[in-house]
């Protein structure tokens, strides 16, 4: 084996490449159904590789792009009954610089740490987000548990052609837990648990929580992992999903192999 | 009470698993003893230094093995096959096959032959 394997598709492990090392990863998500139409696939090109023992930077290109139902607003229409209903499609693209550090060992170690910051740069946008790593290998199983905090400034124009700055914050903790059946397969599970903070006070959160299988070859590896959203903490009405912020399901798939 | 059970068991479960410790062998006096029937000047510091090469050089990579879940022919195999690859030095990869072969499946049958 020699790619820096990875056992799920959201939840961070403390792996880094060795120095000089050098890899590439393909990243593909979609997001599906909110309360109307919604599809979202965001693709991801990173190119990671080891700067010095213990830590590693990456570049990535990132591509967004969805469609969604929109309801059309007329000023001369006030008869709700004709409201009018079409799809919109929206494009993004941004650059992302990560950098990670490892300070103790899943195997070696009573428990792996480590600290990974990146910042994410795009026309209307900038993101900096910084996650606490931590993993324990024990027999075949590994656990990986993520605590995320990021912060994201987006620029929006008003109906008067007013340029303003939305900020949001955004916690997350991820959780995976994988058994290796072979040197090669391993399946799990995560857990992703998220939370949009807007002045101070939480507006949404939701559970999100489902399989991952992954492969490792010699020189390559993918993960696939399926996310349906199983409950939200912000919802008055009990067992209801929001499905304002977040869609019903998320699937990644992550496939990488070493230069 | 629902949040304070949840963290509680967030909590124990945390601890049952850092208490696990590490899952590959730290070098004694006695793996020493045992490696110099068959690698005579076998120093205790040769195995710490091959221990701490095989987990900052092999762990970017993969996930750690436990030595013992390889053969020594298997390990003697692998670790030139993986060396080149992963910019290991010969005297480095010399110190990680000590290691790795003190604690291999047949470290008995290496000790004693």
């Amino acid at each position: 084996m020699f790619a820096n394997e990875r056992k799920f598709s959201y939840t961070y492990e403390t792996g880094v490449l060795p120095p000089g090392a050098r890899e590439l990863e393909i990243w593909n998500t979609i997001r599906s159904g909110k309360a109307d139409y919604f599809k979202r696939i965001d693709q991801r090109i990173e190119f990671e590789v080891g700067v010095a023992t213990n830590v590693q930077t990456a570049f990535y290109l990132n591509y967004s792009q969805k469609a969604f139902s929109k309801q059309s607003w007329s000023p001369f229409n006030n008869d709700s009954s004709e409201q009018k209903y079409s799809l919109q499609k929206d494009y993004s693209m941004s650059i992302s610089n990560e950098w990670k550090l490892k300070f103790s060992d899943p195997v070696a170690d009573p428990i792996g740490f480590g600290l990974y910051g990146e910042a994410t740069i795009g026309l209307d946008e900038f993101e900096l987000e910084a996650k606490l790593l931590f993993d324990k290998q024990i027999g075949k199983t590994l656990f990986a548990f993520n605590a995320v905090a990021e912060s994201e400034w987006e620029t929006e124009i008003e109906d008067d052609g007013e340029e303003e700055t939305e900020s949001e914050v955004k916690m997350e903790f991820d959780l995976g837990i994988a058994h290796s059946l072979t040197s090669n397969f391993a399946f799990g599970v995560e857990a992703r648990q998220h939370n949009v903070i807007k002045e101070g006070e939480v507006e949404h959160s939701a559970l999100f929580f489902g399989p991952v299988v992954s492969y490792n070859a010699e020189t390559w590896w993918a993960t696939f992992t399926i996310l349906p959203q199983v409950a939200s903490f912000k919802e008055r009405a009990p067992k209801k999903l929001d499905m304002s912020e977040y869609e019903k399901i998320q699937a990644r798939l992550l496939f990488s192999f070493h230069l | 009470m629902k949040k304070v059970f949840l963290a509680f068991l967030f909590v124990a479960i945390s601890a049952y698993i850092s208490a696990c410790g590490t899952t590959i062998p730290i070098p004694q006096e006695k793996d020493v003893v045992a490696m110099s029937k068959n690698f005579p000047n076998t120093k205790l510091s040769d195995l710490l230094r091959g221990r701490e090469l095989y987990v900052r050089k092999c762990s970017g990579c993969h996930t750690l093995k436990n030595p013992s879940d390889f053969t020594s022919a298997q390990w003697e195999q692998d670790i030139p096959d993986m060396k080149t690859k992963a910019k290991i030095k010969d005297d480095e990869a010399q110190a990680i096959l000590l290691y790795v072969l003190a604690y291999a499946k047949d470290s008995n049958q290496i000790s004693s032959r």
